[in-house]
């Protein structure tokens, strides 16, 4: 079975969109796509990707939904939150502070 | 044992699974010299693993390992690649994973750092202070209480330590690509696993289906493809590359 991206209601983007040279691309690819600053393509393919998990999960039935809630939850703020709770409960927050400033 | 089962699969022949099962409890228990595993995983590899061997393999792998078992509301699934390739993107499954507990899922996040350091699902929650070297009972009430958590695979595979050498000296790569994201110390019953080619993504089902494995997604990214696709079909997307099927192919779910 193959997903097209458009079938879900998400846009074709490039390669060059999603791709990173440094460490500090890549934290801060994470952070921006969980604090939904990221652009299109990273946020669309991250919930192309976590629609598979939630389907697993058995949390959605179908890649549309699945897409939808994905993207409610970045867009909601939930997604981030779950970060910033975790990094204050078993990590650094000033680290987390640090990459949203950059 | 080891030299006379490498010399076996140089000849093209595959190992029985009880021949596999005994030559990986040797070379996991630490009996075996770097040069002669390397040899072995080498001549593995040239031959191709077949699906029998990569479940000894699997077997002893766990044997091996610490485990957790987190008790959530709902499953517990993992979403982790084989890697393999070459993109150089951003670690979309990691990202991902945050987004599945955001929305009431729970992750039992089981990876490694990367060979460069730069992108590795290890690298990324080490940058934000998070102890890979947690004790496992910490991990699993990180799980519980979070949603998400992380294994590294080097505290839960310590066993590991024992092919690391050998590894290094074959490069490229070997069956344990594979068999890292099968090998989740949760023992998660459902996964999302991206792999680097149409052939992995049916037999990494066929195998964890063996493990009685509930829901098993395999995903491919077909950009590559769809490269060529577009050449012939569009040309005035010839030196684009395009994530259109956007990344996924679906194998099957079981």
């Amino acid at each position: 079975m193959t997903i097209d991206s458009q079938d879900v209601g998400l846009q074709r983007g490039n390669l060059s969109d999603i791709q990173i040279v440094t460490k500090e691309d890549a934290i801060k690819s994470f952070v921006d796509v969980l604090n939904d600053t990221a652009n299109k393509t990273k946020i669309e393919i991250t919930a192309l990707n976590a629609a598979g998990g939630l389907i697993v999960s058995d949390i959605a039935d179908s890649f549309g939904e699945a897409v939808e809630l994905a993207l409610n939850t970045i867009h909601s703020g939930k997604a981030f939150d779950k970060l910033k709770n975790f990094v204050k409960n078993c990590g650094d927050m000033e680290k987390l502070e640090g990459v949203e400033k950059l | 044992m080891i030299r006379e089962l490498t010399e076996y699969l140089s000849t093209g022949n595959n190992l029985s699974f009880d021949d596999m099962t005994s030559v990986m409890n040797a070379i996991l228990s630490g009996t075996q010299n770097d040069k002669e595993i390397a040899e072995f995983l080498k001549n593995l590899a040239e031959k191709g693993e077949s699906d029998d061997e990569l479940l000894a393999m699997l077997n002893k792998m766990e044997e091996f390992a610490i485990h957790i078992s987190p008790k959530c509301q709902g499953k517990v699934i993992d979403v982790c690649g084989t890697g393999g390739d070459k993109l150089k993107t951003f670690n979309i499954s990691t990202t991902a994973s945050f987004v599945i507990a955001g929305a009431g899922g729970n992750v039992a996040k089981h990876g490694n750092r990367s060979i460069s350091g730069v992108s590795g699902s290890a690298d990324i929650f080490e940058y934000f202070g998070f102890d890979l070297n947690s004790e496992p009972s910490k991990v699993n009430e990180i799980i519980e209480k979070f949603g998400i958590g992380f294994m590294f695979a080097q505290k839960f595979h310590p066993a590991m330590k024992n092919v690391a050498n050998a590894r290094k000296v074959v490069g490229g790569r070997t069956a344990f690509n594979l068999l890292g994201p099968l090998t989740n110390p949760a023992m998660v019953k459902n996964q999302l696993i991206g792999v680097f080619s149409d052939e992995y993504q049916e037999r990494i089902i066929k195998i964890l289906q063996r493990k009685n494995a509930e829901t098993i997604m395999t995903v491919r990214s077909n950009h590559i493809q769809e490269q060529n696709l577009f050449t012939k079909k569009q040309h005035h997307y010839k030196n684009d590359y395009r994530l259109s099927r956007c990344g996924l192919t679906e194998g099957q779910l079981v």
